[in-house]
């Protein structure tokens, strides 16, 4: 009799052990690795270019339910996949063509910072609760390669060779190997506020960082010594591009600052009447500079002058960084809207539909765009018609 | 400016009981509560209301007409009279929503309702809020429904601050939703008050001057409540001001960005402690201390030039609130000074007589009890001066009905001459009378929410309007000639009209012309008596850029008395104007601020002043040596823009669309029960809400299930639907129901006495009308008609009743933390039951109910009530008592008889008082108050022939007398749950018998 009920008990704990077993199987990340992961080096800064020429319409071709909303994130491309963290602290992986789920894993309580992938490794940051804040995920292997101690990050993570460079919120720079994990320098900014720019690697060996109160701080990438470090008096919390050896940093008071990383002097390229605008992170195309703003224009400059190309009213306020495509640039509004814009006068020869305000900023890759929108979809655009839609 | 036009409606009332008057007012402020109880006793019509549903009433004078303006982002809801206003807020909306979408980076996905009323008076008789709106409230964000309400008032720049700071609201409310859903927290958090106030004050402008007199002496007086325990003054005017504070701090120390970051790191933890630690990066405790010290930095270097009035003038009045004083000086030499005020409960006008140096020579005595009656039934303590004429006539202005009205009292006479009643003015202020003692002037505002200046002759009758435009003129003040009005208004061309001047206007000829100008708020003027001089309360930006106190100035207008005033008038010209400067002085430098200042007979100034976060009346002598050595001469005004400022419209010609308002009902509540007993089984049901935009109507669904099996599901649902409909005058609702079950009724008279359970279908209709007699008394009348099948111990009734019953309410108590603690109520009800087909009901029903509560001392009630019930008839029901609600010592319900009289008696006194500014110490633990009482209850209840076994009336204690005497403690947490714990002796046996000694616990407010 005892031994029938011990047999049931164990029946029992097996029977649960294997529905957690299958329940948090679910819950993995695990990615097959394909010819593009083997030599991947992938940033919010190296993504988001493409040089799709046509502008034809695009067609929403799949959406994907992230289960949460996501922060001011750049979506991943490689080769078939997909990759998106959201402010639940997980990371999807979802199928490039069917839009389907391939996996998916929590890491902490919230990222708010792009994510890099070097080969198979991806690096993630993560915002508040955790003491570890950047955690190394083998993606072919499902198992955390490393993790760092240091407080929580709310920028992206900026990869160079094997090196990954990462801003936490004590505003300390990490300097760190990506394949071992071990820490190659820190330098501790000293400022007062804190960091939500990623870092931008200005040349092969000099990275600038810029802090909430306008402080561009640019440091030796070797070796992490402060170069110099220059006030811009502003603050500045969106991403800032690099082109033609010049930062062009926006502003939270409707201002576009050029800036000589080497001397500091700064060239105003544009001034909104209303210091109330918000300017979002700037895409650039050899010598122009595209930007949206909270007033609901998106403008396009010249990054040497400043002469304003052109400005069109998508008729919603624009937060996320616009996307370049060649002839054409994708614009995502806090309207639930998506438009493409012709570069040469910034007229609308596209628009589309989301489900809820897009704050993250466009990615397209290979003639597709991605765009990650409120309340907790990624979309998929391109041309052709819609791919079969797979709940989530 | 423009001149005088006749307002033929205008009428002259003598004195004459309100009630005639037709001003009569209602709605409860529990209103769709009490209609539900009460109409739902009407539904089973033989468990009539027990416990009436005391309440004053908010009544609905006005049928509005609504229309909606619909913007680019807005859905304007106002009624016809009010469309140029309407238009003003359409434009501040529209310009201030690309503003805030700017600043938070961040665009709203649906459409923003705003309901504008013209005036506050109007906007008191809203129903978007259940509640009572005092008049200092400008206005209000909504999140069920996600509307913004807000009244005009008259001041165009005041509106368009409100709603910018309501607006300020929404975007906060809609982003923190956002930011919870993106995280997929529950929407379980929200900022704290002080931080969601405090940045709607700080988004919405500069720091007005009553900001920076409140810091002021909130720093001065030592009372400024350190961040880490500002919660103790949550809601209060000072916790709107500090969290202001706050968020400039924080913006000005770590950015304006970091403001959002507050709101966006929100989902981190409920503890807004954790999310400024997190986004401030310094600990809590620092960023409290660095704030106060920032504060100090900022305000403690004026402290060496500033007074306070305690040290520089003589209190007048101190106790409670006082302010709006004028002076009399009667036959016999003998000084009066009047104001309104409050003792801590009602307000109302009081008097104190002063000797030569204006000491108090008297307590002050209330000669107009106010908030008590329909005459008078609330007063602008903050808005209208009182005036006395030379001949002894004291003219007021109080809301009584729909409308302000002018009272006028004989200070010699003690008694009401008359009440001044003007139908087409909503609100009324300031009245100031002529020196001849035959004309009064003030300011109002009519239907379309624009306050101008109108002059009333009371020989004549004759109402005459002296300005017609958008500016906000008011505190007239007469020239001891009457040849000029002195007044303030926004109508300067100084920073485009976000400033006060004075100016002066001719009553010949209609002329305005400036007596200041500048960045200036020159507020109420008052002749001194050779007509030579003004002396005003003003406040300037001092060299920091804030306004400095609000001081005493004197403007020097010439040695002839009523000389023309200086200057350049308003009449079209050039585009500027030259102006003959005007000298004026500043008499003082305080800490806090003055207010209303007089200018008596002989060389006193009377003023309301605010110090240590209380008005009181003071006085100051030796008026003319004060001016030989002014704190500062100021020449102002060397010229003057002739331009007008205008603020902007947004109408139909600018792309509005103008609709008529539909009603269209949206869900207010869902809420669903499901549960499961061994003894009764399975039972559930749900209750769903819906209302209009306006909450004129609602829409009340009830269905629940009590079967025990499949078989009796539908034998045993029960459901209800009704109607309440309160955007008229009186409130009407009606329905339609089916309950059926078993059911534990304690007041059936067929049921055990031990075990009141039975099994009843009913089915029928109802319907009932609440009519407002005024704010205090209503008539409620309510009839039913249904079917009853009842199965009581094996005996089946049916009958088909009757149900109808009439009831009058009055109420003017006066409410504090634990229950009313001042004024009276009471309410009588007769009713009638009866089975129109076969006879096996008819009973008649009578009850009255009388609670009295008279205030000893502060804080010491003393209260009482006396009730009595009567049922009379076939199957007539019974009343029940017992509880710690009313007979103390028994258990609740446990009293019961067909007839029945209770009286209780209770002396409340306070243990601890609120735990605000001065008690500090239980705060953290949510206690708000604790108060004591000691009690006598008694009762007896009985029944026709005293039927029923002996075995029941033992168990239901009827045909004896009983009662309870002892004491009690009344612990308020939170200010939102009363715990009530009692300790005594109960009587039996008509107090023969001590039948036990009791300890009693249970909840609740004071009866």
């Amino acid at each position: 009799m005892a031994r029938s009920r011990r047999l049931i008990t164990c029946t029992r704990l097996l029977f649960a052990g294997l529905l957690i077993v299958t329940v948090g199987g679910c819950r993995t990340l695990k990615l097959d690795p394909t010819p593009g992961m083997a030599n991947a080096e992938l940033d919010a800064q190296k993504i988001g270019t493409g040089s799709y020429s046509s502008l034809d319409s695009l067609v929403e071709q799949w959406s994907y339910n992230a289960e949460a909303g996501f922060g001011p994130v750049t979506p991943l491309v490689v080769d078939d996949y997909v990759i998106v963290p959201n402010r639940r602290g997980e990371v999807h992986a979802i199928d490039r063509t069917s839009g389907k789920r391939l996996g998916v894993k929590k890491f902490g309580d919230a990222i708010n910072g792009t994510p890099a992938i070097s080969k198979d490794l991806l690096v993630i940051p993560l915002d508040y609760g955790e003491k570890r804040s950047l955690k190394v995920w083998n993606l072919t292997g499902a198992k955390t390669a490393f993790e760092i101690a240091m407080p929580s990050v709310r920028s992206d993570v900026l990869l160079d060779g094997k090196r990954a460079y990462v801003v936490d919120g004590n505003s300390v720079v990490h300097c760190l190997s990506v394949t071992t994990g071990e820490e190659c320098w820190t330098s501790n900014l000293d400022a007062a506020v804190p960091v939500f720019a990623a870092p931008v690697a200005i040349d092969e060996g000099r990275l600038a960082v810029v802090d909430s109160g306008g402080d561009v701080w640019i440091i030796r990438a070797s070796d992490g010594r402060l170069e110099s470090r220059f006030e811009i008096g502003a603050t500045v919390v969106n991403n800032f591009a690099v082109g033609s050896r010049r930062l062009i940093i926006p502003t939270t008071d409707g201002r576009l600052i050029g800036l000589d990383p080497d001397d500091g002097a700064t060239h105003l390229l544009f001034e909104s009447s209303d210091p109330s605008v918000q300017l979002s992170a700037p895409v650039m195309n050899g010598s122009r500079v595209v930007f949206g703003a909270t007033d609901g224009l998106v403008r396009c400059v010249d990054g040497i002058t400043g002469r304003e190309v052109w400005q069109t009213d998508v008729g919603a306020p624009v937060a996320a960084s616009p996307a370049m495509a060649g002839r054409a640039a994708y614009v995502g509004t806090l309207g639930h809207t998506v438009l493409g814009l012709r570069m040469e006068d910034g007229s609308v020869f596209w628009q589309a539909t989301v489900r809820g305000r897009i704050k993250s900023p466009l990615v397209f890759v290979d003639d597709e765009l991605f765009v990650l929108s409120e309340p907790r979809f990624l979309y998929r655009f391109g041309k052709g018609g819609p791919i079969a839609q797979h709940a989530q | 400016m423009s001149p005088t036009v006749p307002i033929p409606e205008a009428r002259f009332a003598a004195p004459r009981p309100r009630w005639n008057a037709g001003l009569c007012e209602w709605r409860n402020a529990g209103l769709r509560l009490a209609i539900l109880v009460a109409l739902i006793g009407t539904v089973v019509p033989e468990s009539h209301a027990q416990y009436y549903i005391f309440g004053r009433n908010k009544v609905q004078y006005v049928d509005f007409d609504w229309h909606v303006l619909r913007t680019e982002h807005f859905d304007i809801y106002y009624y016809p009279e009010m469309r140029e206003l309407a238009e003003h807020g359409a434009f501040f909306a529209e310009e201030i929503f690309d503003e805030l979408q700017n600043r938070f980076a961040f665009d709203l996905s649906d459409r923003v309702p705003l309901i504008f009323y013209a005036t506050n008076l109007h906007f008191k008789q809203t129903n978007t809020t259940p509640g009572f709106i005092p008049d200092g409230v400008g206005g209000f964000f909504e999140f069920l429904k996600g509307r913004v309400v807000i009244p005009a008032n008259g001041d165009l720049h005041r509106f368009r601050r409100v709603i910018r700071h309501e607006l300020v609201h929404v975007f906060t409310f809609n982003r923190i939703v956002r930011v919870l859903r993106d995280y997929r927290k529950p929407i379980d958090r929200f900022v704290p008050l002080w931080f969601t106030e405090g940045l709607a004050e700080y988004w919405s402008g500069e720091p007005d001057y009553n900001h920076e007199m409140v810091i002021r002496d909130a720093l001065y007086s030592n009372y400024i409540v350190p961040l880490e325990s500002i919660y103790r003054i949550e809601g209060s005017f000072l916790m709107y001001k500090q969290g202001e504070a706050l968020c400039r701090y924080i913006s000005e120390t770590y950015g304006e960005h970091a403001i959002l970051e507050l709101i966006d790191n929100i989902w981190i933890d409920r503890d807004f402690r954790k999310v400024m630690e997190h986004v401030l990066r310094e600990d809590f405790d620092v960023i409290s201390a660095n704030w106060m010290e920032w504060l100090k930095e900022q305000y403690y270097p004026d402290l060496r030039n500033g007074e306070f009035p305690s040290m520089l003038s003589t209190q007048v009045s101190g106790k409670g609130f006082s302010s709006k004083p004028d002076v009399y000086i009667d036959s016999k030499g003998q000084r009066h000074v009047f104001y309104v005020g409050n003792e801590g409960t009602y307000s109302g006008v009081y008097e104190v007589e002063v000797d030569s140096a204006y000491q108090p020579i008297s307590r002050p005595r209330e000669i107009i009890e106010g908030e008590r009656s329909d005459r008078y039934e609330a007063f602008h303590l903050f808005e209208s001066r009182l005036s006395v004429s030379d001949s002894g006539t004291l003219a007021f202005v109080t809301k009584s009905g729909a409308r302000d009205v002018i009272h006028l009292y004989d200070v010699e006479a003690r008694k009401l001459i008359t009440t001044l009643d003007f139908v087409d003015l909503t609100a009324v202020y300031s009245p100031a009378w002529s020196p001849d003692g035959t004309k009064l002037a003030f300011s109002s505002i009519d239907k379309s929410g624009f306050s101008d200046l109108y002059l009333f002759d009371t020989d004549q009758g004759k109402l005459d309007r002296l300005t017609q435009d958008y500016y906000d003129d008011r505190d007239p003040s007469w020239s001891p000639d009457g040849a000029y009005l002195a007044f303030s208004s926004d109508r300067t061309s100084s920073s485009d009209g976000a400033s006060y001047n004075l100016f002066s206007y001719e009553l010949d000829s209609g002329r305005i012309d400036y007596i200041t100008t500048g960045e200036r708020f020159d507020l109420s003027p008052r002749w001194s008596p050779d007509g030579s001089r003004l002396v005003f309360a003003s406040t300037t930006r001092d060299s920091t850029g804030r306004f400095g106190p609000q001081d005493l100035w004197v403007a020097e207008l010439g040695s002839r008395s009523a000389a023309p005033p200086s200057t350049a008038s308003l009449n079209p010209g050039s585009d500027t104007l030259a102006f003959r400067p005007t000298v004026v002085s500043r008499l003082t430098s305080l800490s806090g601020g003055a207010f209303d200042p007089s200018w008596t007979r002989d060389d006193h100034i009377v003023f309301s002043s605010f110090e240590g976060y209380r008005f009181s009346v003071r006085s100051m002598g030796s008026v003319d040596s004060l001016l030989r050595k002014p704190k500062q001469i100021a020449r102002i005004g060397l010229e003057v823009k002739q331009k007008k400022w205008s603020f902007g419209k947004l109408g139909i010609d600018d792309g509005a669309e103008d609709l008529p308002y539909r009603k269209r009902y949206r869900l207010d509540i869902a809420q669903g029960q499901i549960s499961q007993s061994a003894s009764v089984g399975t039972f559930g049901g749900a209750v769903l809400a819906f209302s209009d935009m306006l909450s004129n109507d609602y829409l009340y669904l009830t269905i629940f299930n009590t079967a025990e099996s499949q078989r009796g599901f539908l034998r045993d649902l029960s459901a209800s639907v009704t109607r309440v409909q309160l955007h008229k005058r009186a409130n009407i609702a009606y329905g339609a129901f089916r309950f059926a079950g078993r059911r534990y009724d304690i007041t059936d008279p067929d049921a055990l006495a031990s075990l009141p359970i039975f099994y009843e279908t009913q089915y029928g209709g109802f319907g009932g009308i609440s009519y407002p007699i005024s704010k205090f008394r209503r008539v409620e009348v309510s009839s039913s008609l249904s079917w009853s099948d009842k199965e009581v111990v094996g005996k089946e009734r049916k009958a088909l009743l009757l149900s109808n019953s009439v009831s009058v309410i009055h109420d003017t108590a006066l409410y504090s933390y634990n229950g009313p603690v001042d004024g009276w109520r009471g309410g009588v009800t007769a009713a009638y039951t009866t089975d129109l087909r076969y006879s096996n009901v008819s009973y008649f029903t009578t009850m009255a109910d009388l609670r009295y509560y008279k205030r000893l001392l502060p804080g010491v009630t003393f209260a009482t009530r006396v009730s009595g019930r009567w049922n009379q008839g076939r199957e007539a029901r019974l009343f029940v008592a017992g509880g710690s609600w009313d007979i103390r010592g028994f258990r609740l319900f446990e009293i019961r008889g067909q007839k029945m009289w209770l009286s209780t008696t209770e002396l409340r006194f306070p243990i601890l008082n609120a735990p605000t500014l001065i008690m500090p110490i239980l705060a953290p633990f949510g206690i708000a108050s604790l108060r004591g009482a000691v009690f006598f209850d008694a009762v007896h209840a009985w029944n026709d022939n005293y039927n029923g076994s002996a075995t029941e009336l033992r168990e239901i204690f009827a045909g004896q007398t009983l009662g309870s005497t002892g004491g009690g403690l009344r612990l308020n947490l939170f200010n939102a749950i009363i715990l009530r714990y009692d300790v005594g002796y109960r009587y039996t046996n008509g107090f023969k018998t001590q039948d036990r000694f009791f300890k009693q616990f249970f909840f609740g407010v004071d009866f």
